[in-house]
């Protein structure tokens, strides 16, 4: 009997196979991909702009779309030009207002792409500090304290960059670090880091930015669709679909964003 | 409310008559092993209309006037038993029915208990099945598996590929209440889903409730599957068992007190781990254990004719464990539950059973250091439940049968506890506090003959469930935000929902052959669980009812067409229902449901809608029996917040399902087995496009549920042959052939890249996981 279990065992494993599946795709045509934000300090608002696809594609991956008309309007109706650089990310010179509400329109050939955001307000940084801690294991961990001026009894929601000045100038440190004052709605906010005590004593430089929270929905979504794979498996545990998003005619997110900076020498 | 009590009262008062009666109760036993028969029809030979059919625990009790009468007692797959009576006075009478012995090789019945069960009864969207009628079948690696059995029937959708979970006209898997004994099991599924947590060995009776749900039943909107596990044999010493493929069973019943009391205990564990153990010395396989087992106990008790009590329970667990050289791994899941009853008759027209019931799920994953010391980790959920029931029925006279009583239900949900030997920030979010909830119900029913023609079942139930408080509450609003957290002291109501939930169902008998039935039933739910998956996610926990998750409701109104065709020994019923579902649970895009602390934040509450056309076709009996059905449906949904607000289909929306079950004896030692399903494939979601961001690449999708699978079709054959019969000994070889013609059904559909003339593009491929499975059973019973 073991003998026999074990051989119909072995084939049991070995039928299990692979093979194209005879499904039927609704396969999208291309549309416009837009991402960057806008913010109230005009280098730091880009937008880049691709076309989606779909399942056959050459081998140059997605290509920056270079002739698009890209402008975003005021409340007011003035109207704030974008033009693309030689890297083809499109930019502007004009510095957005926190609170104000903003209108993104794409043009591609004969395709539109409009999305709206209201710029949040400025949350300034007053001061920021490094620490060390050391957890239960006696390990040390190297945490930014950032003092602000977060806006109390609500949920705020931010992005935090470090940088660093060598003989180049300020480069990023982390990455990108996100929080929000969910848990503890106060002006001061310790976030962990990865390396920053490695480059040393010198220049440093933080940057806080409030984001709303739709951006920051979309981004999270976006990240676990990430890591999701798509198909059908009965063992899925995330939910497939698209993330929602401001975007009509097109496909990812028009971001207003509002930061202060702060720099500080530290020994 | 007060209404139905003013027509209860009406149709009560108004069928008082003059004339008086007398009442002849009693129990229905199996002859050779003194279990209880429930079922079993009961009527009066000269007017088969006039008649009752057996309880739960084999009790009868029917009221008629002054006479002689000769009384039938007939039930499938036992010989008729006729007795007559001179009913002068409220008499006893304790019924033994004969097996009919197997070797026989069909099931003699006579034509006139079939026709009364399928025509003259109000029941509508009713299945039962014996278990007698489904040993031979052929199934997933040679495990006899009632709920995949169950999966055959019309309006009943497996839920994938060997997956021992279920759709019910058009509902969710958690729509549905499976109980053991009376016990809810909770995730009825081994390995992931292939396998059922019920070993047949020891079920007796299977019923399934998809239509007219009685007043006794809440908790689920779809449906109750009803499994009572055997008694014991209290005659004499019989056991039966089974070596299979992956697993073994054996189950001994034998009495403690003969005629008096019995007991019954059974087990089953797979060895997959064993054997490959045995065949290798591979170190990592020796080091991983992975298997699944099944305890059921079961004793009983008469004290005398008007008490008795049962004690019943569960115990099966999944457990899967890796040893490395300086830790080891564990993850395990299980259900286990415990019914204590006590049967009381009154009377001759009162029965009465009170029923204290204790079940729990949970799952436990654990990581520790092997001398454990220097680290541990575990994290598990589950849902415990304790429940008071108590459950009367009331023989009125002939033409009422009524049914009464309440349930009280504590519920404990434990939606994630994490302990550490470490302090970790994210884990530790994982750290939920139990949730505590009541649900309390009481119904009244009445079973109404108005006359030999139509029949009348009303009833009412009335729910109530209270979340309880034990820590902190937020309530969120539609888009995910705080709108407050309060904290609510362990026995305070967070929150409470009522409701009543009437049933109804009306038979009309044209004669004897055929008849025409209508009926009526609004659900509650207040109970869900957090799934995605269509397998059995032993880490899917359940949620309440509470200040974020509203009650799910039902209303479903169903009319069928019943007829018996060759003096009963077929059988066609055609029914249609539609069926509305309010707030019921969705998901929003990218949720993760496994291990979400804010999983409440992510939900959507929507409606659902089913309808279907469901035809069964059956012959009982006969050197050839079996069953044809087709289901003809739909499953749609709406939520605000998916694919623009637009009715979609629901993942088990498949339009087609078409089953086809056959036994044959060929021989006397040789039994044939067939099943051959068809149906659409499930809806779901597919991507039409990608895109970039950010240098990562995302999949585009149009619709929530807007791609289909392939259709599913599969065909199964048996062989059974049964070894000359010893005179205590009897055994078989069951060979059984799963997917016999190779049809590759997916399994899983992905995507993958493929570069072909230097351009990069992706293909769906299919995983298929069964495909020509044989299997070889060895069974025995003595």
């Amino acid at each position: 009997m073991k003998k026999i279990s074990f051989i119909l065992l072995v084939l049991l494993l070995s039928v299990a196979c692979e093979k194209d599946a005879d499904i039927e795709i609704q396969e999208m045509d291309p549309v416009p991909v837009i991402e960057g934000k806008f913010s109230n300090f005009a280098p730091d608002s880009f937008f880049k702009i691709t076309m989606s696809k779909g399942f056959e594609r050459d081998t140059y991956g997605y290509r920056p779309v270079i002739d698009a008309q890209l402008t975003v309007t005021d409340s007011q109706g003035h109207i704030i030009n974008f033009v693309p650089g030689n890297d083809s990310i499109y930019r502007t010179t004009s510095n957005g207002i926190p609170g104000e509400t903003y209108t993104l329109k794409l043009i591609k050939g004969n395709q539109q792409l409009t999305a709206s955001s209201t710029m949040p307000s400025l949350v300034q940084i007053t001061d920021f500090e490094f620490v060390t801690e050391t957890d239960n294991d006696g390990n040390t961990e190297y945490k930014l304290k950032l003092y602000f001026d977060d806006p109390q009894s609500r949920t705020d929601y931010y992005m935090v960059q470090i940088f660093y000045h060598d003989y180049t100038g300020f480069y990023q440190l982390d990455s990108d670090i996100y929080f929000n004052d969910y848990t503890y709605d106060k002006s001061e906010h310790s976030l962990s880091l990865s390396n920053v005590y490695d480059s040393g004593p010198g220049d440093y430089k933080v940057k806080l930015f409030h984001l709303n929270k739709t951006y920051v929905d979309y981004l999270n979504t976006l990240d676990r669709l990430g890591n999701m794979g798509y198909g059908d498996s009965p063992f899925q545990i995330f939910v497939p679909g698209n993330p929602e998003t401001n975007v009509q005619g097109g496909i990812g997110y028009f971001a207003t964003v509002a930061f202060d900076s702060l720099i500080k020498h530290i020994n | 409310m007060k209404h139905f009590f003013v027509i209860f009262l009406f149709f009560i008062l108004s069928n008082i008559q003059s004339q008086q009666k007398f009442t002849v109760s009693g129990t229905v036993t199996d002859a050779k092993t003194g279990e209880t028969l429930m079922g079993v029809n009961i009527f009066v030979k000269s007017n088969p209309q006039k008649g009752v059919v057996s309880n739960y625990y084999g009790y009868y009790a029917l009221s008629l006037p002054a006479g002689t009468y000769t009384l039938v007692f007939s039930y499938l797959g036992y010989k008729d038993e006729e007795i007559t009576i001179n009913l002068q006075e409220d008499i006893k009478r304790d019924i033994k029915l004969i097996p009919v012995p197997e070797t026989l090789g069909e099931v003699v019945v006579t034509g006139k208990k079939t026709k009364i069960r399928n025509v003259r009864s109000t029941v509508l969207g009713t299945h039962d099945l014996q278990i007698k009628r489904i040993e031979n079948l052929p199934v997933l690696l040679g495990e006899k598996d009632i709920l995949k059995i169950i999966q055959l029937l019309p309006g009943v959708k497996p839920a994938g590929e060997g997956q021992s979970g279920f759709y019910v006209r058009g509902g969710n898997i958690d729509e549905n209440l499976i109980l053991l004994d009376e016990a809810p099991v909770y995730n009825a599924s081994h390995l992931l889903g292939f396998f059922s947590v019920f070993n047949a060995d020891v079920i007796r009776d299977v019923k399934l409730y998809k239509g007219h749900i009685p007043a006794r039943y809440g908790s689920r909107l779809s449906s109750v599957l009803e499994m009572r596990m055997k008694e014991g044999n209290n005659k004499k010493l019989h056991g039966q068992g089974g070596i299979g493929l992956i697993s073994s069973r054996f189950a001994l019943e034998a009495p403690i007190v003969k005629d008096k009391s019995s007991f019954l205990i059974s087990g089953r564990r797979t060895y997959v781990d064993l054997l490959f153990k045995a065949i290798t010395n591979d170190q990592d396989i020796n080091n991983m254990g992975l298997y699944f087992y099944d305890l059921n106990l079961k004793t009983n008790w008469r004290f005398n004719a008007n008490n008795r009590v049962f004690l019943s329970g569960y115990f099966g667990r999944d457990v899967f464990g890796v040893k490395e050289e300086e830790s080891k791994f564990g993850f395990s899941w299980g259900n286990a539950t415990t019914t204590l009853r006590f049967n009381h008759i009154f009377n001759s027209r009162l029965f009465s059973n009170t029923s204290l019931i204790f079940s729990d799920y949970n799952y436990l994953i654990k990581l520790e250091s092997r001398d454990f010391t220097e680290f541990f980790f575990s994290l598990g959920a589950g849902i415990q439940d304790l429940t008071l029931k108590n459950d009367f029925n009331y023989y009125l006279n002939d033409r009422h049968k009524i049914n009464f009583g309440l349930d009280i239900t504590h519920h404990t949900l434990r939606p994630s506890t994490f302990r550490s030997s470490e302090f970790n920030e994210v884990l530790d979010r994982l750290n939920l506090i139990n949730r505590y909830a009541f649900e309390n119900a009481l119904y009244l029913s009445d079973e109404y003959s108005i006359s030999n023609k139509l029949k009348v079942y009303y009833g009412l139930r009335y729910t109530n469930f209270i979340h309880l408080g034990g820590g902190n509450f937020t309530k969120y609003d539609a888009q995910g935000n705080e709108e407050f957290t309060k904290h609510y002291d362990r026995w305070k109501a967070v929150k409470t929902f009522h409701g009543l939930a009437p049933r109804i169902s009306i038979s009309y008998a044209f004669d004897e052959e055929q008849s025409v039935k209508t009926a009526f039933a609004k659900t509650y739910q207040f109970l869900h669980l957090m799934s995605n998956s269509s397998s059995a996610n032993p880490t899917d926990v359940w949620m309440p009812s509470g200040l974020n998750i509203p009650a799910q409701t039902s209303y479903q109104a169903s009319a069928g067409y019943f007829r018996n065709l060759k003096d009963g020994k077929l059988e066609f019923s055609a029914e249609i229902y539609y069926k509305t579902m309010h707030n019921v649970v969705d998901y929003k895009t990218g949720t993760q449901i496994t291990l979400n602390p804010e999983v409440e934040k992510d939900l959507l509450y929507g409606q659902g809608k089913a309808y279907g056309l469901e035809l069964l076709f059956q012959k009982k009996q006969g050197r050839l029996n079996g069953w044809l059905s087709y289901t003809l449906s739909r499953s749609l949904k709406q939520f605000d917040g998916i694919n623009n607000g637009k009715w979609f289909s629901a993942r088990q929306d498949r339009i087609h399902d078409i089953s086809l079950v056959m036994n044959y004896r060929l021989f006397p030692q040789v039994d044939l087995g067939l099943v051959w399903v068809y149906y659409t494939g499930n809806a779901v979601t597919f991507p039409a496009g990608f895109y970039q961001i950010n240098g990562h690449e995302y999949p585009y999708f149009t619709e929530r549920n807007g791609g289909r699978m392939p259709d599913y079709h599969r065909l199964d054959l048996s062989v059974t042959l049964h070894n000359k019969p010893g005179k205590k000994f009897r055994s078989s070889w069951n060979f059984a052939l799963y997917n016999a013609y190779g049809r590759l059904n997916p399994y899983i559909i992905y995507f993958r890249e493929d570069w072909e003339h230097q351009s990069r593009n992706l293909k769906a491929r299919q995983i298929t996981l069964f495909r020509w499975v044989p299997s070889i059973t060895y069974n025995f019973k003595f």
